[in-house]
């Protein structure tokens, strides 16, 4: 677990907005290790796509990486050549939307194709035998035939799968999947989960999986990201995580999980509405909401600290608790800003 | 639960079924209901599919009735028939042993005092050019509740103190809000005219996770409050978990399982209902399950649907007479109804996962 693939250090996204840049993303580090399944799980606005893209290289104007560094293997994601040469090899994505990705106006032979013959250097017969292959890799009926098809003339699941096997044609060694399953039916999400989790175990793929679904993150991750207004509040092991949550939000978020295996006639709730951004609210973006909030909390945004063995928390009580919090500053806001 | 008699009713005829709170009438009840809806194909010509296909249902006087299928199954359209708002092709519904089913469009407006819809999506059903006040001003002002001036401000302020919003939201527009806070606004304007009963379509799937909790939260409170009625329409099955008191399952237009909560939950009958609970996510990574269910293949089409029982072609126990006979919905434990020919033959409830993978 040790051999790092993706490295992402004090990341920040901006957008410019009429009163200013408004971060997305504000100083978030995070990495993946080899053959590793990450979770980073948050809610809308929590900065978790605008993380899965950077780490990509993708950022989209107008928004604009402005600060800390994205690394695979050594090699920066923000140097265009390098970027593009290393997204078409060792690092792939899957969509929520399979129409994001696949061409609408290409047979799925052709788009697997291309991957194959542009990054691996197959001949064109020899595509041909690996793109059946590959469908066949994810569980689609009669591939020979289907390879023919346009991805319209899929229903949601298959396209879902045509998409994990243009994913996968380049033999990547880190899967990014941003919330690969939310748009499907429960049964279909189940089968699709399944699939990834297999050529995971196979194919020994690291997995970055983005989603806002807890259970996705207990079923299928070993490790996990909680990120909540652009920044990372909490890292761990995904069962010290559910078992003892130490930020308020994981807390709450666990919490407020419906679930079908406990009879619990009220859910639990976050009193209160997620920041629009990273800066809508002054000191630790969750603090409005948090039950523990004191006044350090409201004026500084607390660090991500070790608490304990692979235990990371981005709060004032518990590093108070941990007796970290008289030798810990507050994250420096205008040093960021300037990158 | 201990040996079910498989108590043989016509499923048609539902009257005063053995259930524990069956004592009052029901508030909207729909019987053998049918909605068809006419597709034109290229090649095929003009075809009917049946969204919902004879299928009976009752809401009682201050129960949450969760509908729960997968995209197609026809729990929208059901919804939405309860509300008068497609044409049935047969059957027949009523509001509060009212026969309503052949109501007019004057009839229908009036009825819309008693029975009201909350969509699911906030950001789409709230119109970004009117404020908070206008809004759930509108339906007062067409009913004549309260038409201007003090009465109406009064009227609006009353229904965003329900909805727990600051008075202050009143004067803004719908994008100046989060989408909970939005989703309060929808609430408040489906109940200024002080409904008996709601359709809540999916009310909470496009929000986040902590505002779910907050919105479901809010709907009981409001139904403890005003003493609603909801049917309470889902993709899935653990939200309906922390609302409803019974739970019917749909599968391409048939209901194939209904039963309390408790019931349905702790031993699904119906093999679909297995699969569902299995295929759900659960946010606890120590939890053991029992062997997943995982179907194979996607739901068939609702234009061409399976022959017999429409879940044959993915069902795990699947008999010969599955594929050519429809199963009825009969009561096979008190309060528990399921259509599945393996259930109702062997009358012993199978075990609640269904181990065949």
């Amino acid at each position: 677990m040790t051999e790092r693939l993706l490295e992402i250090e004090n990341l920040c996204v901006a957008f410019p907005t009429r009163s200013g840049p408004v971060y997305g993303v504000k100083g978030v580090t995070m990495n993946v290790a080899r053959q590793e399944r990450l979770g980073v799980v948050g809610e809308s606005g929590s900065g978790k796509s605008v993380t899965a893209l950077a780490a990509m290289g993708l950022v989209q104007s107008p928004g604009r990486v402005v600060g800390g560094t994205v690394k695979w293997r050594g090699r920066s994601m923000f140097d265009k050549a390098e970027a593009a040469d290393i997204r078409g090899r060792d690092v792939a994505m899957i969509f929520q939307d399979a129409m994001v990705s696949l061409n609408p106006l290409m047979t799925v032979e052709r788009q697997i194709g291309e991957v194959l013959m542009k990054r691996r250097g197959y001949s064109k017969t020899h595509a041909r035998r690996r793109a059946i292959e590959l469908l066949e890799m994810v569980g689609i009926p009669f591939p020979a035939e289907r390879l023919k098809q346009m991805p319209y003339e899929f229903s949601g699941g298959m396209r879902q799968r045509v998409m994990i096997a243009v994913a996968l044609a380049s033999e990547p060694e880190l899967l990014i999947a941003d919330e690969p399953t939310t748009a499907l039916d429960v049964t279909i999400q189940a089968q699709i989960l399944e699939l990834i989790r297999e050529l995971s175990d196979h194919l020994g793929v690291a997995v970055m999986m983005i989603t806002h679904d807890l259970g996705v993150v207990a079923e299928f991750c070993d490790r996990v990201q909680v990120m909540y207004g652009g920044r990372v509040v909490e890292r761990a092991p995904v069962e010290p995580l559910f078992a003892a949550p130490y930020h308020p939000y994981s807390a709450g978020l666990v919490a407020s999980s419906p679930r079908v295996d406990v009879v619990r006639d009220r859910l639990t709730s976050i009193a209160g509405d997620p920041p629009a951004h990273a800066d809508a609210v002054p000191g630790c973006p969750f603090n409005p909401r948090c039950p523990e909030a004191n006044d350090r909390c409201r004026v500084e945004a607390p660090p991500l600290l070790e608490l304990q063995d692979r235990r990371w928390a981005a709060c004032w009580r518990r590093a108070e608790e941990y007796g970290l919090a008289e030798r810990s500053h507050g994250l420096d806001e205008t040093a960021e800003v300037a990158t | 639960m201990t040996h079910a008699e498989a108590a043989v009713s016509s499923p048609a005829a539902d009257d005063g079924a053995p259930t524990p709170s069956s004592s009052a009438p029901p508030i909207m009840k729909a019987t053998d209901l049918t909605v068809e809806y006419v597709v034109r194909g290229r090649k095929a010509g003009k075809r009917t599919v049946s969204a919902v296909d004879h299928i009976d249902l009752e809401v009682r006087p201050g129960e949450t009735l969760g509908l729960v299928g997968e995209s197609g199954c026809g729990k929208t359209t059901t919804g939405r028939a309860l509300l008068g708002r497609v044409p049935l092709a047969s059957g027949r519904i009523e509001f509060d042993g009212t026969d309503i089913t052949r109501y007019s469009k004057r009839q229908w407006r009036e009825l819309h005092r008693d029975v009201q819809l909350i969509f699911q999506d906030p950001y789409a059903s709230l119109n970004p050019r009117l404020t908070v006040r206008e809004i759930i001003g509108e339906p007062l002002k067409l009913h004549g509740v309260a038409r201007k001036g003090e009465p109406l401000r009064q009227a609006v302020d009353e229904l965003l103190d329900m909805v727990r919003l600051p008075r202050a939201a009143a004067e803004r527009y719908p994008h100046a809000f989060s989408g909970g806070q939005r989703q309060r606004i929808v609430i408040a304007r489906a109940l200024a005219l002080r409904p008996r009963f709601v359709v809540a379509d999916e009310p909470v799937s496009a929000l986040d996770v902590s505002i779910q909790a907050q919105v479901i939260g809010l709907l009981q409170d409001l139904q403890r409050e005003l003493g609603l009625s909801y049917l309470f329409i889902a993709h899935n099955l653990a939200v309906v978990k922390h609302i409803a008191d019974r739970v019917a399952v749909m599968y391409l237009g048939h209901i194939v399982e209904l039963a309390d909560k408790v019931s349905l939950y702790r031993q699904p009958l119906h093999p679909y209902t297995q699969a569902l609970l299995s295929a759900a996510p659960i946010p606890d990574p120590t939890v053991q399950r029992p062997e997943r269910v995982i179907l194979r293949g996607d739901p068939p089409s609702p234009i061409a649907p399976p022959s017999g029982c429409r879940f044959h072609t993915r069902c795990p126990l699947a008999i010969e007479r599955c594929s050519v006979e429809t199963p009825p919905l009969l009561e096979v434990a008190p309060g528990h109804r399921t259509a599945c020919w393996v259930v109702q033959e062997t009358a012993v409830p199978l075990p609640s996962a269904g181990a065949p993978a």
